[in-house]
């Protein structure tokens, strides 16, 4: 316990946890959207051709992660765009979007003179080396999507669900579409600087998912994940500390492992009878 | 008496196929009108240029301005596991006649308890949409399509999952609201849907408008509509001409 009350004393490890803590917000709300909306696939797409704004940035001394941005809001609108037009198929589109976006990180990676990027911490996220101004920019996406969700809740889950509907009763859908793919660029980018371009996806997909296991309402579902994925992370985090062991990596162990407890406990509520359960 | 809607001599059609050719058609206020025809003659694509999903590649829609459509459309394009309750999905109907950004008034959520009430799905309102059954469903969706108490109610196939008994129900809350409000019926059941409409409308490539309920083979046949005509009493039977 003391040792625990020592870690938190440390800046890097409080810096950690902050970010695990505001990236759990950001995950649960964007995950419960893409997961209900079933564009989790699509993300992947976002989340890997961000890479090669990364690598472009990397080359000319910009910031990787503004390079990201870019990359990743223009690939959200292409798809959001491509979709609407319905003339390309989609997952061959995303498919590649992905690996282009790689192959350009690579090779702008490669190309650039002198000492290699941490290239371990782009792929696979670094939350121990999180700085001040990180966090600084995790608290204004984490509060903008809080306040995001809770003024236009309604038009939000309401165009996800019934598009067409919605556009039938004069509701702005491709305007309040566009917005969120922009907000859920924005998140995964700022995101991969925890978890990294592979492993940020089950980040967002695993709490919903889970959640949906038992909650079927959208408010509920992004309540919980928010917790499901901040007890997660906050275990990975730990377990990762206490073994030496990567921490995006450990964390998806964690997220994967509540995933599977959840899966087993419904599936004996399914099986047992009622009785048995309350008498045990 | 205004009309409410006005299809002038309209192409409508996807990519460089045309599905739809010189359609007209006109929808006054209190009209009941059935739309029959067969699979992939339009009928679909004659509701989406209607409600505005599809600009027409030819002619003009003019819609008064006082229109406002409550739509049901055919559930099977619905996600059924997207986490929504009943509720929810009743009280999104409400943006026909409400501001996107606004909460529902007190107004709105009073004729949902009622809607809901109505169709004898109260004690539903809070299960998730995936969890009814396809008649249960099509029911919210006719509530969503009410709430914001359209002028025009469009029906895309409502009897494809309703279970029986409440398909009587439906059939006479259509005849009731038809009091107050037009309604336009898509369905492949031609028998129900002469004893109930107005006019018939036959939507195959062109339309054609039939200013009356009584359909006959010979009718149908000189429209080039190549539908049976089948009725559902206690037994299925095929509805044949006088002998």
């Amino acid at each position: 316990m003391n040792e625990l009350i020592e870690l938190f004393s440390f800046t890097f490890f409080q810096n950690a946890f902050a970010a695990a803590a505001l990236t759990s917000i950001i995950a649960g709300i964007v995950g419960t959207y893409i997961v209900a909306r079933r564009s989790v696939f699509i993300s992947g797409g976002i989340t890997h051709s961000s890479f090669g704004g990364m690598g472009i940035a990397y080359y000319f001394g910009w910031s990787p992660f503004l390079g990201a941005a870019v990359f990743a809001v223009f690939s959200a609108l292409g798809i959001e765009f491509t979709s609407r037009k319905g003339n390309m198929r989609e997952d061959s589109a995303i498919a590649i979007l992905w690996s282009l976006g790689m192959a350009i990180g690579i090779v702008f990676v490669f190309l650039t003179p002198g000492y290699t990027p941490n290239l371990m911490g782009f792929l696979f996220g670094d939350i121990l080396a999180v700085k001040p101004e990180d966090l600084f920019y995790l608290l204004t996406l984490a509060v903008t999507l809080g306040l995001g969700v809770f003024f236009f809740y309604e038009p939000i889950v309401y165009t996800a669900f019934d598009a067409d509907f919605c556009k039938i009763n004069k509701m702005p859908v491709q305007t309040i579409r566009m917005v969120v793919s922009i907000f859920i660029a924005i998140s995964i980018v700022l995101s991969i600087k925890i978890m990294g371009v592979i492993l940020v996806l089950s980040l967002f997909a695993i709490p919903p998912s889970a959640v949906n296991l038992f909650a079927k309402r959208f408010s509920t579902i992004l309540i919980w994940s928010i917790v499901l994925c901040l007890v997660g992370s906050t275990a990975g985090l730990l377990t990762a500390y206490y073994l030496d062991l990567p921490s995006g990596a450990t964390i998806i162990f964690t997220l994967s492992l509540i995933y599977l407890i959840l899966w087993m406990i419904k599936r004996i509520h399914i099986y047992l009878p009622k009785s048995s359960l309350i008498s045990n | 008496m205004t009309n409410l809607l006005e299809v002038t001599n309209v192409d409508a059609g996807y990519d460089n196929q045309r599905i739809l050719h010189g359609v007209n058609l006109t929808v006054k206020p209190l009209d009941f009108i059935g739309i029959i025809g067969p699979n992939g003659g339009g009928k679909t694509t004659f509701l989406k240029i209607i409600i505005g999903l599809l600009t027409p590649t030819n002619g003009n829609i003019t819609k008064h301005k006082d229109l406002k459509i409550g739509y049901l459309p055919q559930i099977n394009s619905i996600d059924k596991q997207f986490p929504i309750t009943v509720r929810e999905v009743v009280l999104s109907g409400r943006y026909a006649s409400s501001s996107w950004w606004r909460k529902p008034s007190s107004k709105t959520l009073k004729k949902c308890d009622e809607l809901l009430q109505f169709v004898g799905l109260e004690h539903k309102q809070h299960a998730a949409i995936g969890d009814l059954s396809g008649g249960q469903m099509q029911r919210v969706f006719l509530c969503r399509a009410l709430i914001s108490e359209p002028n025009l109610l469009i029906l895309d196939e409502p009897n494809t999952y309703v279970d029986k008994a409440f398909e009587e129900d439906l059939y006479k809350l259509l005849a009731e609201l038809n009091k107050t409000l037009a309604v336009i019926l898509v369905s492949h059941d031609v028998g129900t849907v002469s004893s109930l409409v107005k006019t018939i409308a036959c939507v195959n490539g062109g339309l054609h408008y039939h200013a009356s309920n009584k359909i006959t083979n010979d009718l149908l046949q000189s429209y080039n509509c190549p539908i049976e005509l089948i009725s559902h009493g206690k037994v299925p039977h095929r509805v044949l001409k006088d002998h």
